[in-house]
């Protein structure tokens, strides 16, 4: 399972790689939405700082909604789809091959939007060990759940309104567990960082598993 | 289908319906006129005999549809029957949910004095409520039975999580929300406070049932109307093949 | 005590007008239905 995933993560990246898509459109996208947070508060200095944990987190589960919806957009061409299902790619391993492409794109993203969040927002990045060890958990989560439900609703005719709905509130808990662990590796909050760094790890091992178990009957039905 | 086709009742119906109708008629009674106000809450206790059994129809209602998706995935189980019990599980508990959130709000504006808090339980509750508009909607977007089946018994499992730890949100983390008050060692609730909460579940949970059956024969005659309208257009088809033979509609 | 009777009415409101929708759907389905199907329905 692992060499297919490898295949098929190494295909997205390589894809990605030559079209530029997430670069040209989804980075630009995510860095509007910093500005736009910036905008609705009205670059209350102070405020953002504060906030700024959570921000980032949203505008990572909405560029990660675009990635997710792009990492299916490439299969529907040319019969791609077809070609997958019957390529004798374990099912398995092409989720965790779409899992892993989705999951380093958003982290060259968050790299990204760390920077913007600290030229920005002004934040202060501190405890890097939590900040990185969080991000790669819930990246890995977003990623998860988003190729398994991406799967469910790419098969139908309103998957750009279907899979933002289904997804958002699967997603809340990773944001949420993320922003809080953020939160105490930044120092805004007491609470111990590496508990939510726990809740994160238990949510990604469930979408993981979850879309390992059921990638299989997903791209039959689909 | 073995009720008459005339009417959209059957004893089973009749007979929930009815009952339903005179347990909320006396929980009504009981809960706003017999039973007395609270030491503590005052007037603001007669919640208690809607908040609770609301909110339990719709633990049940998705744990039904839990159980009704988990039953279709399994292999020598698998039959429409599950699938069906499995969206009417979720439609009725989305409308419980619903019914959770408003008039938990409005005890909570009456009590705290916000309409909204962001504790464990009513967040949690939210999610829940957003996971089965998104089950409702995925299953309205998938035309192939099996293939919707499958996509949103995958989603009512998650449903059902979210069901648990709701639930047990109240013990395991900080919230404003009451704890359980029913299953503790030594309650503090008793008398008519007691007998009024334990017909409110009654008198809900007949409500559910009337609305479970009523949900369930829809979705059969859904299934039936999708089956006749693919069998007339096939058999307009074939008519318009061969304009000089009439082709009989066969029997079902 | 408005609030009670607003919580109360609110959630009447609420079943009341699933259960009327359902009950709809459910007689419209069988109107469309009933034609072709005639006595078989027992």
């Amino acid at each position: 399972m692992w060499r297919d995933a490898l295949v098929v993560a190494g295909k997205d990246l390589r894809v990605e790689g030559r079209s530029k898509v997430a670069l040209n459109q989804v980075v630009p996208y995510s860095l509007v939405v910093l500005l736009l947070f910036g905008f609705a508060f009205d670059q209350d200095q102070p405020l953002l700082v504060q906030a700024a944990p959570g921000l980032f987190w949203l505008a990572v589960l909405f560029s990660g909604l675009l990635a997710v919806q792009r990492t299916f957009s490439i299969e529907s061409a040319d019969g791609a789809a077809d070609s997958l299902r019957m390529s004798g790619l374990e099912p398995a391993g092409i989720f965790v091959g779409k899992v892993v492409a989705v999951a380093v794109q958003l982290l060259l993203l968050e790299v990204f939007l760390a920077v913007g969040i600290v030229v920005l927002f002004h934040s202060r990045l501190e405890g890097a060990g939590l900040l990185a060890a969080s991000a790669v958990l819930s990246t890995t989560g977003v990623a998860a759940a988003g190729v398994a439900y991406g799967a469910l609703s790419m098969g139908t005719r309103v998957r750009e309104t279907l899979l933002p709905l289904l997804l958002a509130p699967v997603l809340a808990p990773v944001v949420l567990a993320a922003t809080e662990a953020w939160r105490a590796a930044l120092g805004f909050s007491s609470g111990d960082g590496w508990r939510w760094l726990g809740l994160l790890a238990g949510f990604t091992a469930i979408y993981l598993a979850g879309g390992v178990l059921s990638f299989g009957a997903l791209m039959e039905e689909t | 289908m073995r009720y008459p086709q005339a009417s959209g009742s059957s004893r089973l119906t009749r007979v929930l319906g009815w009952s339903a109708l005179a347990a909320l008629a006396l929980n009504t009674w009981w809960g706003l006129w017999l039973s007395p106000p609270d030491v503590v809450q005052g007037q603001f206790v007669r919640m208690l005999y809607i908040h609770p059994a609301v909110a339990t129809m719709c633990y049940a209602g998705f744990g039904v549809c839990a159980l009704g998706s988990v039953a279709w995935l399994w292999p020598r189980l698998r039959s429409p029957r599950w699938d069906r019990l499995a969206v009417a599980g979720a439609e009725v508990g989305a409308v419980f949910c619903f019914a959770t959130l408003v008039t938990g709000s409005i005890w909570g504006r009456a009590s705290w004095g916000v309409w909204w808090t962001w504790d464990a339980r009513l967040t949690l509750t939210a999610i829940l409520f957003a996971l089965s508009l998104g089950y409702l909607a995925l299953r309205r977007s998938i035309d192939n039975p099996h293939s919707r089946a499958l996509a949103s018994s995958m989603v009512a499992v998650l449903m059902a999580l979210t069901v648990v730890v709701d639930h047990y949100a109240t013990v395991w983390f900080v919230t404003l929300h009451q704890n359980e008050t029913l299953f503790q060692p030594d309650p503090t609730i008793h008398g008519w406070q007691l007998a009024t909460m334990l017909v409110s579940f009654l008198a809900f949970g007949l409500v559910f049932a009337w609305m479970m059956v009523h949900r369930y024969r829809l979705e059969v005659l859904e299934e039936r109307y999708e089956r006749e309208g693919f069998t007339s257009a096939l058999e307009a088809r074939r008519s318009e093949a061969l304009p000089e033979r009439r082709v009989e509609v066969p029997a079902r | 005590m408005n609030y009670v009777v607003a919580a109360w009415l609110s959630c009447g409101a609420i079943l009341v007008a699933y259960s009327a929708r359902t009950l709809r759907r459910e007689r419209s389905l069988r109107r469309s239905l009933a034609p072709k199907d005639g006595p078989r329905w027992r």
